[in-house]
């Protein structure tokens, strides 16, 4: 460890500085004599039985905790509008708005002093009272306020929000239960910060105070009265005690505990069917969702595949209720939801960062959604239990929510959603965050959870192999719009275009011809030869003329030195090598066609890894082309 | 209609957020200032406001000297105040970010602000009972025979004023710089040293350019409110102390001449906004040559 050391004394000397006046401050407190200079003259707490006898001074503590207390209230509040404002979606002038509002932050208190001076009094004939104090500091409190909820707000993750309503609460009720709390310590602070600084202000209280002073400006009236100094230096000693007081006091309480009883989950009735027609949106000039048409069946596990940017997310927030349409219409089980907010529909959603509260217990995240339900605490208490029980986490409900590691909180999510027996579970990205061995085994899991409840997963991805293994039905989506949807076998086996051959698994795209069109179709493979395949091999359609034809590395192979085969063959050379340990990739380099052809073949008994260079055969069969679209 | 405008429901529901903080700071902050700027175009007639229009108060300014003076010496001090507490700051904050162990870095950074919890006035007076005539310094070095007599270098004059405000600013400029240095990422200085620089250059060319903003902050943090204070100039200032806010505060509050009060407050915003933006545009030029 680095010590730093002349920085360090440096530190220490530096500290000396900031603490030498204070250090005076008990000495005349205690000190008999009025006058306040060397050398001392004898201990005493006779000034601290004249603070008490004081009214005047009284009346100002009294006058200056009143306004105080007021400006940190008005503050906050103010502070609170406009760092969740800042928080939320821009509009023209927010910025200039909110800079505005920060302005006292730069301007000398002075000027706001006069200001305030001249208004109140001379133009308005106010007289000077606490409250014109409680204004003035309100104002320059304010900045300070939005300051420090500023980061509160934003660090908030919006899919808490976007969690509480997708569970059932309404605007209000996820403030009041998620965002309120979330930022509570942000409040309280910003709520000590202008109590402080009002409570010390004093050159904007010397101009505005009514008759009754407040403690700054009595203290400064006593640095012109030497013999109540001493006095002062009593009042302050409390005062650094006390103003820290409220530092330690615990902001999130404890998790509470929720009773635990083991019993099997009930299934669920499945009756969701999802329809969009034409679904358009648009952010701006940006067009995200292209004319979506689209049947989600009833408790089918469908993915919506893609690169990033493609529109997948949104698609699923539209679905949600997160997003409303631009155009187009969404039914869910026969309901029109172009009016229908997201936690009013039947569908509840696993974040991609999951969202768990994490001002609230395993137990609390799971029973959230549950709170307008009107059963008994106890039905409420099993149904967590189960729930949890369901995911693979009983005996979790005390736990607190930061304390899981990721697999855990994906499985709390999941118990928060499925609780609620939604119609549609949309499912974000949920296994992006997660190492590969728990990905697989999540994958699994969630495979058999669907089969259970039989509700309707619908999951967003941009893992081609996630999708495959998980889904009854993918759609893959490309800048906007489905590129296709089709059962994961039909997808790989025959995608109908380049761009899905290309973003699902490896495939090898050869020029080729299609040179007639009818029960058969018949095509020329550069490099390979002709061939007779059928309609199905061209699930985007086939015209006569040029065209491209996608092969799977794994449906070709090499013919090994001494193995013989019936099936056609093309003569070629090795280009490269990779050996990955159960399987090796070959590029073969066939004449006619640039880019080699990439083949994958098992690493059997007695098969040797063939060197670059190599002549060789490539087998290959007409059963496994697919003529691609452009 | 009026919601037109906007992308979103959202949008409006920020616009509807925002309103009552705007709405306040509109009729407390703009309003009155619109009513100073109109002031200082009036002049004070005995007990009344003449309300004609004149550059009276403004062609005072410029022709007696003493408000020159004033002026030109409250932006010195400050600056100077500025130079010195934030020179002396840094390297407080980077022996907090850089040497202390990450658990009891907020130990420290309490340590420094505890004896800001005094009263700012007490605090400054406080500076008096040290640099007084018969302070603590004086009686000291007097009781030890090290002078003869108290010394009077050190109270009443610009350089009392200059410590108490160093002194008084301390956390408002430490605090920036820190956040500055914490935000700064620890690969960065190990890809310097990877890259040849020894520790010392790596602070010249990493580090110090990426607390810039830091820095920054911490000089506007100090600057703006030092040349609005009255408090330390007035109890130890002496004569040769005095700032432009003691002469804007005698306008207003014993010489009853708001217009003329008005015209020298405006003439010190003005000159420190002027500056703050200099500084802040700067940073902006700084930066946006760096990225």
């Amino acid at each position: 460890m680095k010590k730093g050391g002349s920085l360090r004394g440096y530190t220490i000397v530096y500290l000396i500085f900031l603490y030498a006046p204070i250090i005076l401050l008990p000495i005349f407190a205690f000190n008999s004599g009025t006058i306040i200079a060397f050398p001392l003259s004898g201990f005493s707490t006779k000034w601290f039985a004249a603070l008490h006898d004081n009214t005047l001074l009284r009346t100002a503590v009294k006058n200056s905790l009143t306004i105080a207390a007021c400006t940190s209230v008005f503050a906050t509040l103010l502070g609170i509008c406009a760092a969740r404002s800042g928080a939320m979606s821009d509009f023209a002038f927010k910025k200039g708005m909110i800079g505005f509002i920060m302005l006292p932050l730069v301007l000398p208190e002075i000027i706001i002093a006069v200001a305030l001076l001249v208004i109140f009094v001379q133009v308005l004939g106010i007289t000077p009272s606490n409250w014109t104090v409680i204004a003035a500091h309100t104002l320059i409190c304010t900045p300070f306020s939005i300051a420090i909820l500023n980061g509160a707000f934003q660090n908030l993750d919006p899919a808490f929000e976007e969690a509480a309503m997708d569970l059932g609460e309404n605007r209000w009720g996820a403030f009041r239960l998620v965002i309120l709390p979330l930022v509570m310590p942000g409040i309280i602070s910003s709520m000590l910060i202008s109590f402080t600084i009002s409570l010390d202000e004093f050159i904007i209280a010397f101009f505005l105070t009514g008759s009754n002073p407040t403690m700054p400006v009595y203290i400064w009236g006593a640095t012109r009265f030497v013999d109540s100094l001493p006095m002062i230096m009593a009042l302050d000693n409390p005062r650094v005690a006390v103003s820290h007081a409220p530092h330690h006091c615990r902001i999130f309480p404890p998790p509470r505990p929720c009773p635990d009883r083991r019993q099997g989950y009930r299934r669920l009735p499945v009756t969701a069917l999802i329809q969009l027609r034409g679904v358009q949106k648009w952010y701006g000039d940006y067009h995200a969702l292209r004319g979506i048409d689209l049947e989600i069946r009833q408790g089918e596990f469908f993915s919506l595949l893609g690169p990033s940017g493609c529109g997948k997310t949104t698609l699923l927030r539209t679905i949600a209720g997160f997003e409303t349409l631009s155009e187009g219409t969404m039914h869910i089980d026969g309901r029109d939801m172009a009016t229908v907010p997201a936690n009013e529909r039947p569908t509840n959603m696993v974040f991609q960062s999951y969202a768990i509260f994490p001002h609230l217990s395993v137990a609390e995240n799971v029973a959230f959604g549950l709170r307008r339900d009107k059963s008994s605490k106890e039905q409420k208490a099993k149904q967590v239990t189960e729930a949890l029980e369901m995911v693979g986490l009983g005996g979790y409900g005390n736990r607190a929510a930061h304390a899981l590691s990721g697999g855990q909180r994906q499985r709390v999510a999941l118990a928060r959603a499925l609780i609620l027996k939604p119609k549609v579970l949309l499912l974000d990205e949920p296994l992006s965050a997660l190492d590969k061995k728990m990905r697989e085994q999540m994958q699994v899991e969630l495979i058999r959870l669907q089969r259970n409840v039989g509700i309707t997963f619908i999951l967003v991805t941009h893992d081609q192999e996630e999708a495959l293994v998980m889904s009854d039905r993918i759609a893959v989506m490309f800048e906007g719009a489905i590129g296709q949807m089709a059962d994961p076998e039909e997808l790989y086996r025959r995608p109908n275009s380049r761009k899905v051959a290309e973003f699902i698994g490896k495939m090898n795209i050869l020029p080729g011809h299609v040179h007639s069109v009818g029960n058969q179709i018949g095509v020329e493979v550069r490099g390979l030869g002709k061939a007779d395949i059928g309609p199905d091999q061209a699930p985007g359609g086939a015209i006569v003329g040029d065209t491209l034809i996608g092969i799977r590395p794994e449906t070709l192979a090499i013919l090994f030195p001494g193995e013989v085969t019936s099936n056609r063959t093309a003569d070629g050379v090795v280009d490269e090598v990779v050996y990955y340990g159960d399987m090796t990739y070959y590029d073969v380099k066939l004449p006619g066609i640039d880019k080699p052809l990439t083949i994958s073949m098992k690493n059997l008994i007695g098969r040797p890894v063939l060197e670059v260079g190599a002549p060789t055969k490539v087998i290959w069969d007409e059963r496994s082309l697919v003529v691609l679209s452009k | 209609m009026a919601f037109g405008r906007f992308n979103s429901p959202e949008g409006a529901r920020a616009f509807a957020l925002v309103l009552p903080p705007f709405v306040y700071a509109i009729l407390l902050l703009a309003v009155p200032l619109s009513a100073i700027v109109l002031f200082s175009f009036w002049t004070q007639d005995f007990t009344s406001v003449d309300t004609t229009f004149t550059f009276a108060n403004y062609q005072k300014i410029i022709d007696e000297p003493i408000y020159g003076t004033l002026l030109a010496r409250s932006l010195k001090v400050s600056l100077l105040v500025t130079a010195i507490t934030v020179i002396l700051a840094y390297p407080v904050a980077y022996f907090v970010s850089f040497y202390v162990d990450p658990s009891r870095k907020s130990l420290w950074l309490f340590l420094i602000t505890i004896p800001f919890w005094t009263s700012y006035l007490i605090r400054v007076f406080l500076w008096k009972v040290i640099l007084g005539y018969n302070g603590v310094i004086n009686s000291g070095l007097l009781g030890l025979g090290i002078i003869s007599e108290p010394l009077q270098s050190i109270n009443y004059n610009v350089g009392a004023v200059v410590v108490t405000l160093a002194h008084a600013y301390a956390p408002f400029a430490i605090l920036p710089i820190f956040v500055a240095l914490e935000k700064i990422d620890r690969s960065l200085l190990e890809a310097s040293q990877d890259l040849g620089e020894n520790r010392i250059m790596t602070f010249i060319r990493v580090t110090l350019p990426l607390s810039v903003p830091g820095v920054v902050a911490a000089v506007l943090i100090v600057f703006i409110p030092t040349i609005g204070d009255y408090v330390t100039p007035e109890l130890l200032g002496g004569s040769s102390g005095k700032l432009i806010a003691n002469m804007i505060q005698t306008q207003f509050l014993q010489l009853n001449n708001a217009p003329l009060g008005a015209a020298l407050a405006l003439v010190a915003m003005l000159c420190v906004a002027t500056i703050s933006l200099l500084f802040v545009f700067l940073n902006r030029r700084w930066l946006r040559g760096r990225s």
